[in-house]
This record gives structure tokens, C-alpha cells and sequence, in this order.
């Protein structure tokens, strides 16, 4: 009874906006492949990128589609990026064959991000470490404004890597790996292979609640300790002259760590070898991520 | 020796400094006098009487060096220690000014007079309770209250200039995201920061009998009151004289400065974290001044334990640390834990 109601309160908040969704994604010519809404590019810079996409869909048989935009009508973050790109990609038909490979470049002006949506065989060829790579090319120019360089860099490294083929991150997959949420066969495609079980954890809830519990009483308790030495004479400190400040620049260094998006009910996150994957709001799936925000 | 209390122009009873009106009052015959009128009074009564005033002897073989006097009042003899500079005759219950303790290195250049009285302390004292819902409730209930005292507490006003140097190693952190990946990027840099603090009269308790965090927990006191001292001030409340040296206080002051002075070098560097490997300080411009500062002492025996709670006397802040019902702390952390809990569980059920 309760798992009913929960499934009615959510329908009532999500089918609207599948719907939404629809309606808000322009309608296209699946052929012309560039589709400069911010108007970034000049003519010519889109018939030089024309000619460089439609030179990888001949050869890889997969499909590119190049979209920018300067405004999102879902609103602006990150989520609402990836949610334009994926419905872009999933109504209006693109994609190569019975799992719709294919890749989708789109710059969001609003949010100033990019985002690389891909699907089908796709998603296996340009895994995590690839997206990161190829939007760490173009994010230079993407800074200074150079939209066509920053495309065309996408465009050559998207071509680069098809050419190396799938990465080792994604070979040898074990289907029957059943802690992937999302398994892959040749003739399938990408599919669900385990529905999430929605549960309450307990350990979490009951080491997180007294651990927060002591932490509200203990600084209650504070409060009832009214005598205590001074740490500061803060108060009897009159004027201060401050004296030159040296700053001087020793090293630098850069780590990075990879995001674990949680699984949800709306629009599931999940991987399979090397490839982040989520559900699109049309239902099928996509790979790919986002850049950072120039 | 001799003990002086003032005595009322008018009438001759004793007279006490009143907090409230900023004057002295007469109980008996309702006279009221400034400190000029006291003053010029005091002259004609000390040329006088004094000289009827048999001294004591100190008794030879004192070992905690306790003096005795003589109550100007009733004649009673008033025992005192070495630091009381003003005291009650436990018979006649009147103000004792033993002078002879407040003279020469031991003389108060300043004092700031009282300006909240017994009744504001004990007001004051059954609101210790107010957001403390831990606390019994009886608590606070002023039959609590064992003993109150209003004390001129001896301070150390020290003031100086501090030139303070930190240097050390400092770094800038900057994280950025993709949908993937979490970067963090950190730069080092050689930092370094100096000033001048000037800071104005901290002050430092001279009496070793008062435990310094009371007196640090009960300020600041607001300096603008301070008045050069008069013996008629002491009227009414008790006094005590320094047995901290300067120099000790001195010590015990300029660590507390040297940390105001650090901590402000330290902050605000535009760094995420910054790690000091030298810290220097020079002193110069000091001053040190040995002032009178008013303090409601105020004694509490709840449930055989005792309390010590403190109240500025000139702002009326009052200090203590209030007991708290283990039986109401347990049921508050059940409560929080219940929801706190409950809370947690929905999120991850639905996360």
C-alpha cells in the first residue's frame, strides 16, 4: 500500500514533465547535424564543421550532432544541460541503427557548460576518462570565447578515439556481473539488469542520528559553562598597522577523483566497465558528462 | 592601626556608597553627599576622631598574617588578612576601610564605583536559567543564594604596542567538477605577514585569591567610568589589595595579547590554509596601571554543592557555570535521536 502511494505521488510529479519534455525540444532536420541556437559560429565555420562530422559519420558509422544553445527552457544547472542534450538526441530521431549509436555535442551559453551526450555503441567507445579528456582540449577555448576552435577540438578528438576503437575500460565485459546496474550485449544493447531495491539503511540512519544527536547536545551543553579563561584580548585591541605581506609562489598540483552518481528514480545513474550511464527522460540510455564551466 | 568608615555629616551614622544614584545616602536621616562634600568632610573627622582610636598591637606570633583592628562603630575588634583592604565589622555590620592596605605602591591610581547593587545581582542571578532548559529548575531560585558580596577587585591594566611576525607556508586550494570527476588543484606559496597592535588596558586580575577565569569570564568592563580613587567609593563593600606583581601580571597579559596578535596575522590571508613556522613578537610603548574594578561575588549552595557565580559590577553581566539534570539531558538527546533518526531513514530510503 505504501509502495502504491509513493508510485502515485511520483507519477503525478514526473509524467508531466516526461511530457514537458517533449514539447520543449525543438523539432529538427536530422540531416543538417549543426545546430548553432547561440549563434557561436559563422557560415562558414559551420559548413567546415559540417564537412569534419558528416567525414565521421560516413567512416564510423555512428552519428554527431552539434548543438548550442544560449537558452535552456528547463533552467539552469548542470542536470538541466545533460537533460537538454539527451532530449535533443532521444526526439528527434538521431542515432545509427537499432541502438541509436551516436554522439551529441552541446554547448548550454546559460550555464556556460559543455556536455557530451552519447548512446548506444557510443557509450562504450568514449568512456569516462575520454569525456574528460576531450572536454579538457576544448576547455581553453571555450574559456576565451574561441566556440569554433572549441568545436572543431571536440569534433578531432571524438574522431581520434573512434579511431582507436573501444577502450580496454569497456572490453571484455562481464555480462553477468550482477552489481552493474546496467549490463551490454552486441545484440541487446545496453540494458537494465537489475531493478534497485529501495530500502532504509539502518546503519547509516542510526550512526548518523546519535552521532548528530551528541553533537546538538553537547553544544547545548556549551552553553551552561560560563566560566572559562580568555583565549584573545580581541577586545582591547585598538588600531593595527599592517606591515608589507609576502607572497611568493612555491609549486602547484593537481589530483582528481572520480564522481559516483547515486542511483534515483527519476533518472537512474549507473556504470558499465569504464562509462558513466544514465536514463534519459525518453527512457532509453546515455553516456557521457559534462565539462567544466568556462 | 586605624580603621576608617565614613560617617554622615549630618547625623554621624554610617554612610555607604549607593551604585544607583552615583552618591552617598545616609539610611538614618536620608542626607545625601557627593564625593566633594564626603571628602571635606572626612578632613574635619580625621583630625578629629582618629586620634581617639586605640591602635591594636599585632599579635607576635601570627602566622597567617592576620591583623586586627578596631571597629570605629562599636569598638568590636575586626579581623583581616593581609590583602583585605576593606572589610564589615561582624558585629555592627559596618564598613571597615583598613587605609594603611591601600597606601603607597598598593594605592589604586583609578577606580570604576559600582554601578548595579545587591538587588540587581540576585535579579540577575535567578535568570541564569533563561534558554537553559536543561538546567534545575530550582536552580536559580534566590534562596540558593548562600552569600553575595560586592568586591573591589585589584586589577593590572596593561597596555602596550606589539609588532608581530608570522611566516610560513601557505596554500590556495581550488576544486572545480565535471559530471565525472572532482579536480582539486593546490598551490604553494611563501607567506609572510607582520604588523602593529596596539592594545589598550587588558586586564588582569591582581588578586591570587579570584580565579582568573571568573574575572576574564565577566568581562569587559567599559573604561570610560573609571575616576580616580577615593577611599569613600569602598564604603559598603568589601576591598582587597594586589598580591600578584606587576610583573606577573605582565607575563600572564602578554600571552593572551601575543594570541589576538597572531590569530589577526593568521586570518584573513587569503589562503586556505596557512601553517606559521616563525612567530615573533616585539614589545615596546608599555604601560601598566593598578586599578580598583567592581565585582558581585555571589555564592551558591544547591543540592550540597557549591557554586561560584560572578557579576560585573559596573555592566551587570552575570557569569557561573549552571548545573544541567542528567535525567533532562538524556531525555533531550532521546527526543533529537528519535527525529534526527527518523529524518535520516526517509532520505535513504528515497536516496
Amino acid at each position: 500500500m505504501k509502495r502504491l502511494s509513493l508510485l502515485i505521488i511520483l507519477s503525478i510529479f514526473f509524467i508531466p514533465s516526461i511530457a514537458f519534455a517533449e514539447n520543449l525540444t525543438p523539432k529538427v532536420d536530422e540531416t543538417q547535424k549543426i545546430y548553432d541556437y547561440a549563434d557561436l559560429l559563422t557560415d562558414e565555420e559551420e559548413k567546415s564543421l559540417f564537412d569534419l562530422v558528416d567525414y565521421y559519420i560516413d567512416k564510423y558509422n555512428q552519428d554527431m550532432v552539434i548543438v548550442t544553445i544560449n537558452e535552456n527552457p528547463y533552467g539552469v544547472s548542470d542536470t538541466y544541460t545533460m537533460n537538454y542534450a539527451d532530449d535533443f538526441y532521444d526526439y528527434n530521431n538521431f542515432g545509427k541503427g537499432e541502438h541509436k549509436d551516436g554522439i551529441l555535442i552541446l554547448i548550454d551559453m546559460a550555464n556556460r557548460y559543455p556536455w557530451i551526450s552519447t548512446t548506444g555503441e557510443a557509450i562504450l567507445l568514449y568512456d569516462d576518462e575520454r569525456i574528460a579528456q576531450m572536454h579538457d582540449y576544448s576547455f581553453n577555448y571555450l574559456k576565451n570565447g574561441e566556440y569554433y576552435n572549441a568545436l572543431k577540438m571536440y569534433v578531432e578528438t571524438a574522431t581520434a578515439f573512434a579511431d582507436y576503437g573501444i577502450p580496454e575500460s569497456n572490453q571484455n565485459l562481464n555480462y553477468s556481473d550482477i552489481t552493474n546496474t546496467y549490463c551490454y550485449s552486441p545484440s541487446k544493447g545496453l540494458y537494465l539488469c537489475k531493478e534497485l531495491e529501495k530500502k532504509v539503511n539502518w546503519p547509516v540512519s542510526l550512526i548518523a542520528g546519535i552521532a548528530i544527536s551528541v553533537i546538538i547536545l553537547l553544544a547545548h551543553l556549551r552553553k551552561y559553562k560560563g566560566i572559562r579563561l580568555a583565549g584573545n584580548a580581541n577586545t582591547y585591541l585598538g588600531s593595527v598597522e599592517k606591515g608589507p605581506n609576502v607572497d611568493q609562489f612555491l609549486t602547484t598540483y593537481t589530483s582528481k577523483v572520480r564522481r559516483y552518481h547515486d542511483d534515483n528514480h527519476s533518472s537512474g545513474h549507473g556504470h558499465i566497465g569504464g562509462s558513466s550511464i544514465h536514463v534519459g527522460r525518453s527512457g532509453s540510455f546515455h553516456g557521457g558528462g559534462g565539462g567544466r564551466h568556462f | 592601626m586605624k580603621t576608617v568608615d565614613h560617617k554622615c555629616p549630618s547625623c554621624n551614622a554610617s554612610i555607604n556608597y549607593n551604585p544607583k544614584s552615583k552618591n552617598w545616602v545616609c539610611e538614618y536621616c536620608g542626607s545625601k553627599f557627593t564625593l566633594e562634600q564626603l571628602e571635606a568632610n572626612e578632613k574635619n573627622f580625621e583630625s578629629t576622631s582618629v586620634k581617639d582610636s586605640k591602635e591594636l598591637k599585632k599579635e607576635p606570633e601570627e602566622k597567617v598574617e592576620m591583623d586586627e583592628y578596631i571597629c570605629q562603630d562599636c569598638g568590636a575588634q575586626i579581623v583581616a588578612d593581609k590583602n583585605t583592604a576593606a572589610t564589615f565589622c561582624v558585629y555592627c555590620k559596618n564598613t571597615a576601610i583598613l587605609k594603611s592596605r591601600l597606601t603607597d605602591k598598593f594605592s589604586p591610581s583609578q577606580v570604576i564605583p559600582f554601578a548595579k547593587t545587591k538587588e540587581d545581582a540576585i535579579e540577575a542571578f535567578t535568570k541564569v536559567g533563561k534558554g537553559k532548559f536543561l538546567m534545575p529548575k530550582e536552580f536559580s531560585n534566590p534562596k540558593n543564594i548562600e552569600e553575595i558580596k560586592g568586591i573591589y577587585i585589584p586589577f593590572w591594566l596593561y597596555s602596550c604596542k606589539m609588532h608581530g611576525r608570522v611566516a610560513g607556508k601557505g596554500t590556495k586550494v581550488t576544486t572545480w567538477s565535471t559530471y565525472d570527476y572532482i579536480y582539486t588543484k593546490t598551490d604553494t606559496y611563501k607567506v609572510e605577514r607582520s604588523g602593529d597592535f596596539h592594545f589598550d588596558k587588558i586586564p588582569v586580575d591582581g588578586s591570587v585569591r579570584f580565579n582568573d577565569a571568573i574575572m576574564n569570564s565577566i568581562e569587559p568592563f567599559d573604561y570610560k567610568d573609571l575616576t580616580k580613587f577615593s577611599y569613600s567609593y569602598l564604603s559598603g563593600f568589601l576591598a582587597e589589595k594586589y598580591d600578584v606583581e606587576k610583573e606577573e601580571a605582565k607575563k600572564i597579559t602578554i600571552d593572551r595579547a601575543q594570541e589576538t596578535c597572531y590569530y589577526n596575522l593568521m586570518t584573513g590571508t587569503g589562503y586556505t590554509s596557512f601553517v606559521p613556522e616563525i612567530k615573533e613578537k616585539e614589545i615596546s610603548d608599555e604601560k601598566i596601571d593598578y586599578v580598583l574594578l567592581p565585582v558581585w561575588m555571589v555564592n551558591i549552595k544547591y543540592n550540597e554543592k557549591f557554586y561560584t557565580f560572578a557579576m560585573n559590577g559596573q555592566t551587570g553581566k552575570m557569569i557561573g557555570d549552571i548545573p544541567y539534570s542528567k535525567k533532562k539531558a538524556f531525555l533531550f538527546f532521546l527526543i533529537l535521536f528519535v527525529i534526527i533518526f527518523a529524518i535520516i531513514a526517509v532520505i535513504t530510503y528515497f536516496v
